[in-house]
């Protein structure tokens, strides 16, 4: 098929020959590329200038080509008029030649305008791959059927009109425009045939020859009408006819003819060099259009690649015309759209020669063909040579180093196609992503790699920021790449000046990096755990550059808090606490100083660094966002709160000493805070841990003293009792617990502090201050179970007191009151004693019936055997003081009635002493039996001491003596007996007491012999103290 | 034994004085050791071999001290003889030859803590305790932080009648810490001193929570119970005080005072035996022995005791009586009979009970 560039190239140089304005108009010379390896200001010379037309001249066109459609507008519809009017006559063929001339001109403006829309539509589509859908698929062809009617009117009705072949041929080229070539060919032929003087007779050859040739592919008849073209070498077509042939024979395989003919061709131009003006433009632009056919023909057949071209031209000899033509042909095919060849016929161009001038403008067409193939990856490795082989250090710029405005430009050209190229398809994303509602994430992908690409490439390029945050967005936003995100958002930051992109990359960079930061850590231990991550350092970086490259910004507060929130959160107290106090110091009326206020507490806190939270607490005290009464009370507490704990991490740390003068500190400096007692307290507790007893009971103390109502004043005065008793400051510890008592009735240790006065005073000897403590208790707590404790201990002090009545009292109202304590026995025989003590043996006779009495209800009890035998021991002692009672005097009959009486009590003693025995308590055992022999020693000695009566003879009074001796005998034999009894049995059962030294004293008097008395000196007890090693030296050391 | 006059010319004058109670020097709060001439060798070399006689036992106690005397002879200023002199001589119950030696070791080196324990013990044994006294009170002048001085202190101050300073010493010692169960074992026995026995048991109390392993508390927890007259719970604290430690000797030798009261020899003869093998040494322990061998009949083997006694002390004054009282009654040995009571009445105290009786039984054996 002819395309009909070939129909516009035949029509203007028909056109060109009539001189027509509107043929002129088809003949659009090309512009000759030039081989050129001049240097920059020889570029500046011979480089065609493109003068942009004055806007008034423009404007004076456009109103002037309005002005002429409408004049040939009118013209036409003036000729129709007057056609359809007027009677036919000589004029009517002229008429009608008119009319079509005019119709031809104005299908061809049509034409021409749907070209250029056309031509713009394609434009688009190199520049926008989706505005390709809008290229028409077909391009545009001229309508010349209304035209072509007229022609054929004039042919039939005027067949010997004066310019009737000029009707033929028009007629037949709008046939073959109509894809009507057989019908064409006849009247082709008819113009050969029937008007050998036709000016058409070239250009009717030339239609024959390319019939034949592109129809019929008859290259035999083909180069047959071209030679005959070529028999006018005044026709324009002269040269392409030429051309032609040589093609013909190329086809016929008749290389030999096709290369001198083609070689003819091209030497054209050279040939003509020393002609004139006119014959060598005519060379050139007949060089120029061979060239363009052979472009043609290599575009027109798919299955020629570049190299076949070039090779083709290699092998006619025209190698020096090799790149014109792969140039037009990589251009022609790109202007057609056809991507794939054009890429490789600029790759072609590019391995022809890496270091031509325009090796950067081919790169870009590859990129761009690579591009519209949707070829994304090739065009993005061929982007990348673009920016890397034609960089100011590539090797093509060093090639073109005489060239610095063409590296410049090449570079500058390369920039921006690339960021251009990133900026569309940046677009294109997000155009789809508002069509589609979806974000396709690969369009995004690409577009930040271009952008990354074009960032990388063109570093410090102005739009670097810009750009940067194009991408960094993309990252962001699109991809969720949030850690690219956030490095490409620094990176903008970075950038200088400071510039409209800064801050909002400031804010996302730090939005980037949140987003990567693993939930915070909510225990302390966690926190520590918790190591920071590159991610969380970059965000403390974006938050630093912010308060350093915008300090005035309005939301740097808000930064620099989200910055220290951020330390906190993981625990980098330290770092938390600048960010939070450089809020404090330079913002102190912000409403978030506050709250950083706060946080670094909390910081120094979860830091448990106490000191600092009571330094800042202090500050911020002065501080206005703290000003309030109720924000100072609350930082009153968190300085006591933290002067306590510091004081608590002092104990822990063991430095008592310390910690307990920091406690006292709190009670000082916040006497009316509600943890000064508290604090006291704790200094109290720390001093005893100091080993400062003393000290610890002042504190202790200090709290009833400075703070009564506290509820911790009993508590700590029993304490300091307690204290004070540890160090054996008895007297001391007695008033407290007494001050306790009196002040802190209600106090649950109260009666206990009560009861351990009492017992105090007790040790003191104070025991009328002892007794009314005891008193006082038991009134207190008669339903406890200590209650009867502290009435039997106030029976005992009665006894240590001497004082037997109220032993007698005390003991008789605990036996009443609890009658069934263990201690009830005891009570009673205590009570005997009392009363013994009293000389109420009868009451104390029933005390002890009583005492016995319950004895044999109980039984078991050791304790209770123990006072029961006392019990039986002390009837003895009643019995025998009866005994004692009774004075041997009188006459023989009354001597002997007081006697026998006194031996019956005696013997009753004696009874009841042996009923002791069989109790079986050793200790009171041996004192019966001790009792037993001093009674009958006593009763002898009573004898013995008897008064003879005087009214006896001498004799009789001889005899008397004599009787009472040998009773005496008698009786002190019983005496021995039983001292020698109780003493071994006491020797025997291990009782070393008293009584035992009684039996053996007795027996010393009653039988020296065998018990000598002890006269020795020897030592007594010795008392016991920590055995003082004493030691030899063993070592002579002069250091 | 000790040649004292040879050893030390004026010894007894400087003990009157006090030799050594200016204390020691101190410096930056700390006891600094004086400066003493390097040791003789020949010296040094008696002194070991003194160390190594020493080392075999209580019998050789006297070739040993026969070696540190030549040391100081060869050497005067070798403190480190003297002091082993004055430590042998307080083992021997020599107390007075004791106190000449550690003085005089502390004249020469005022900083050696164990001279001074080893002096301020043979002063207190020997009835001194004044002199003990003055010498804890220069050391803690020095080093007043020395709580174990303080509390030899407050002993002192205590068997010296010093009650009032004593309780002051103690107390002071509580208030440091309040957990010396040692301190309020010594604020025990001065209340026992004063006679505030509810206030003494609940001091011992206290020592007894404090170190419930303290033999030496449940001991004088005994001598309350004697007070009171109550020898069977004495007995019992005494045996708890045994059980803690079976080589306390003091509650050994306590608990045959018990027995001896009752006269319960044999049982006492047992003790003793215990106490003996313990503490060669006291010739309290000899004394005691003999009081219970005279008890269970065996004449002989009493006065070997008592003159065992003689021979640790030979003017001790209850050994002279006793073995007075023996030849006396017992063997009708009036001219050794004599001569101990003699003698008894020489160097027994004035006012010590027995001169009465001692007097008495010399009329008799006139």
């Amino acid at each position: 098929m002819r395309t009909t560039a070939n129909i516009f190239a035949a029509v203007g140089f028909v056109l060109l020959a009539e001189g027509s304005t509107h043929a002129a108009a088809m003949t659009a010379a090309p512009e000759p590329d030039r081989e050129s390896s001049e240097s920059d200001d020889e570029e500046v010379a011979n480089e065609p200038t493109v003068l942009p037309m004055p806007p008034d001249v423009e404007k004076l066109i456009q109103y002037l080509e309005k002005q002429a459609v409408q004049i040939r507008g009118e013209g036409i519809q003036l000729l129709k008029d007057y056609l359809r009017t007027s009677r036919k006559g000589p004029e009517t063929a002229e008429a009608l030649f008119k009319l079509a001339e005019l119709i031809w001109e104005d299908a061809q403006a049509g034409y021409l305008e749907s070209m250029g829309a056309y031509q713009a539509a394609v434009e688009l589509c190199h520049t926008d791959r989706s505005a390709c859908k809008k290229v028409p698929r077909q391009r545009p062809k001229v309508d010349l059927t209304p035209a072509q009617d007229v022609y054929r009117q004039l042919i039939h009705e005027y067949p010997r009109f004066r310019k009737i072949d000029t009707v033929i041929y028009l007629y037949a080229f709008s046939l073959r425009e109509q894809d009507k070539g057989d019908e064409a060919v006849r009247y082709f032929y008819k113009i050969l045939k029937e008007y050998p003087a036709s000016r058409f007779r070239a250009d009717a050859w030339m239609a024959l020859g390319e019939y034949r040739f592109y129809e019929r592919q008859d290259h035999v008849g083909a180069l047959k009408a071209y030679e005959n073209v070529a028999k006018f070498p005044s026709s324009q077509l002269h040269g392409l006819a030429l051309f032609k042939s040589a093609w013909c024979y190329w086809k016929m395989g008749n290389g030999d003819m096709a290369a001198q003919r083609f070689k003819d061709v091209l030497d054209l131009t050279e040939r003509a060099r020393d002609r004139g003006a006119e014959e060598r433009k005519r060379a050139a632009e007949l060089q120029d259009q061979a060239l363009d056919y052979l472009v043609e023909l290599f575009t027109e057949d798919d299955t020629k690649s570049a190299r076949d071209a070039f090779d083709f031209m290699v092998q006619i000899g025209g190698k020096a015309y090799s790149t014109r033509v792969l140039k037009r042909l990589a251009e022609t095919v790109f202007d057609q759209t056809r991507y794939e060849r054009a890429a490789e016929a600029y790759l072609f161009l590019l391995n022809l020669d890496p270091m031509g001038k325009d090796a950067p403008e081919y790169q870009i067409r590859v990129v761009e063909s690579f591009q519209s193939l949707e070829s994304h990856d090739r065009a993005a490795a061929e982007m990348r040579k673009l920016a890397i082989n034609y960089g100011p250090k590539s090797d093509w710029a060093r090639a073109n180093k005489d060239r610095p405005k063409t590296v410049a430009a090449a570079r500058d050209r390369a920039a921006e196609f690339i960021r251009t190229h990133a900026k569309v398809l940046h677009a294109n994303a997000q155009r789809n992503e508002k069509e589609s509602k979806t974000v396709d994430k690969a369009m995004f992908a690409q577009a930040a790699d271009a952008y990354g690409f074009y960032l990388e490439q063109f570093e410090g390029s102005p739009d670097a920021a810009e750009l940067t945050y194009y991408r960094a967005d993309i990252l962001f936003f699109k991809l969720q790449d949030f850690r690219k995100a956030g490095d490409a958002y620094i990176s903008v930051a970075r950038t200088k000046p400071v510039g409209k992109f800064h801050k909002d990359a400031l804010l996302q960079a730090m939005g980037s990096f949140e987003r990567l930061r693993p939930p915070a850590p909510k225990s302390s231990a966690d926190k520590k755990n918790r190591k920071v991550t590159e991610d969380d350092r970059k965000f403390a970086e974006a938050a630093d550059l912010y308060a350093e490259i915008l300090p005035d910004d309005k939301d740097i507060i808000t930064v620099i808090y989200k910055n220290g929130l951020f330390f906190y959160d993981y625990g980098e107290y330290d770092e938390a606490v600048k960010r939070f106090g450089l809020i404090l110091e330079r913002y102190p009326d912000n409403p978030l100083a506050a709250d950083a206020g706060d946080h670094i507490l909390r910081s120094f806190s979860e830091a448990s660094d106490y000191e600092n939270i009571e330094h800042w607490a202090r500050r911020l005290k002065k501080s206005k966002a703290f000003a309030t009464p109720v924000e100072q009370a609350r930082l009153d507490n968190l300085i006591v709160g933290s002067m306590t704990k510091s004081a608590e991490a002092l104990v822990e740390k063991k430095e008592f000493e310390k910690a307990a003068t920091r406690f006292h500190l709190v009670a000082e400096e916040y006497p009316k805070h509600t943890s000064a007692p508290v604090a006291l307290l704790n200094a109290g507790a720390a001093f005893e841990k100091a080993g400062r007893p003393q000290s610890a009971v002042d504190s202790y103390r200090e709290i009833a003293k400075r703070f009564p109502g506290a509820a911790q004043a009993p508590a700590a005065l029993f304490t300091a009792a307690q204290l004070e008793e540890s160090v054996a400051d008895y007297a001391s510890a007695a008033d407290i617990y007494e001050q306790i008592s009196h002040s802190y009735p209600k106090f649950e240790r109260s009666s206990v502090a009560l009861k351990n006065a009492g017992l105090l005073r007790q040790s003191l000897g104070q025991y009328d201050r002892a007794a009314a403590h005891y008193a006082a208790y038991e009134k207190r707590n008669r339903a406890s179970s200590d209650a009867r404790d502290v009435a039997f201990q106030r029976g005992i002090l009665m006894e240590e007191k001497k004082d037997h009545k109220q032993a007698v009292v005390v003991f008789g109202e605990f036996v009443k009151n609890y009658p069934n304590d263990e201690h009830a026995i005891e009570a009673m025989v205590r009570q005997a004693r009392a009363q013994m003590a009293l000389r109420s043996d009868n009451r104390a006779n029933e005390s002890l019936e009583q005492a016995l009495g319950a004895y044999k209800k109980q039984k078991g009890s050791k304790i209770a055997a123990l006072y029961a035998a006392e019990a039986r021991y002390l009837q003895g002692q009643i019995k025998f003081r009866d005994y004692e009672r009774v004075t041997v005097s009188g006459g023989p009959k009354q001597l002997a009635r007081t006697l026998e009486n006194k031996a019956n009590l005696l013997d009753d003693a004696k009874k009841i002493y042996l009923d002791v025995v069989e109790f079986k308590v050793p200790e009171w055992a041996t004192a019966a039996l001790y009792q037993i022999g001093r009674g009958y020693a006593t009763f002898a000695q009573t004898i013995r001491g008897t008064d003879v009566p005087k009214q006896l003879s001498e004799d009789e009074q001889i005899v008397y003596r004599e009787e009472l001796d040998k009773s005496v005998i008698v009786i002190e034999d019983k005496a021995l007996d039983a001292y020698r009894m109780g003493y071994s049995k006491a020797i025997e059962i291990g009782v070393y007491n008293e009584y035992t030294k009684r039996l053996r004293q007795a027996l010393a008097e009653l039988d020296p012999g065998t018990f000598p008395p002890e006269v020795e000196i020897r030592m007594g007890p010795r008392q016991g103290e920590a055995e003082l090693r004493l030691m030899p030296i063993e070592e002579i050391r002069r250091d | 034994m000790i040649d004292i006059r040879k050893a030390c010319t004026g010894l007894l004058v400087c003990g009157f004085l006090g030799c050594g109670a200016t204390g020691p020097q101190q410096k930056d709060g700390k006891i600094v050791a004086a400066d003493v001439p390097a040791v003789v060798p020949e010296a040094q070399q008696l002194f070991e071999k003194g160390l190594a006689t020493m080392a075999r036992g209580p019998k050789h106690y006297e070739k040993a001290i026969e070696f540190f005397q030549k040391a100081v002879d060869r050497d005067k200023n070798l403190f480190e003889a003297w002091h082993n002199l004055g430590y042998l001589a307080s083992r021997q119950g020599r107390w007075l030859d004791s106190v000449e030696a550690y003085d005089k070791a502390l004249s020469i080196q005022p900083a050696s803590r164990s001279s001074l324990l080893g002096l301020t013990n043979a002063y207190v044994r020997n009835g001194d305790p004044e002199s003990a006294q003055a010498r804890f009170a220069a050391w803690l002048k020095a080093d007043p932080n020395d709580d174990e001085i303080r509390l030899l202190y407050a002993s002192a101050l205590r068997e010296a009648g010093g009650m009032d300073e004593a309780l002051t010493q103690v107390l002071g010692l509580l208030a440091k810490n309040s957990n010396n169960a040692v301190a309020f074992n010594a604020l025990g026995l001065i209340y026992r001193k004063q006679g505030k026995g509810g206030l003494a048991e609940t001091a011992f109390r206290r020592a007894a929570e404090l170190d419930p392993k303290a033999g030496y508390v449940w001991n004088n927890l005994g001598l309350l119970s004697i007070d009171d007259k109550n020898d069977q719970e004495a007995f019992a604290h005494f045996s708890k005080a045994i059980e803690l430690d079976p080589n306390y000797v003091e509650a050994i030798l306590n608990r045959a005072v018990v027995y001896l009261d009752c006269g319960a020899y044999e049982q006492a003869l047992e003790e003793l035996k215990k106490a003996v093998a313990l503490r060669a040494s006291d010739p309290d322990v000899h004394v005691a022995l003999g009081v219970a061998s005279r008890g269970l009949g065996k004449m002989a083997l009493a006065v070997q005791h008592y003159e065992k006694a003689l021979e640790l002390q030979p003017d001790y004054p209850p050994a002279l009586y006793d073995l007075g009282v023996l030849y006396m009654d017992h063997r009708d040995d009036k001219k050794s009979a004599r001569e101990k009571l003699l003698l008894f009445r020489k160097v027994a105290s004035s006012d010590d009970p027995k001169q009465e009786d001692a007097t008495l039984r010399l009329k008799m054996l006139q």
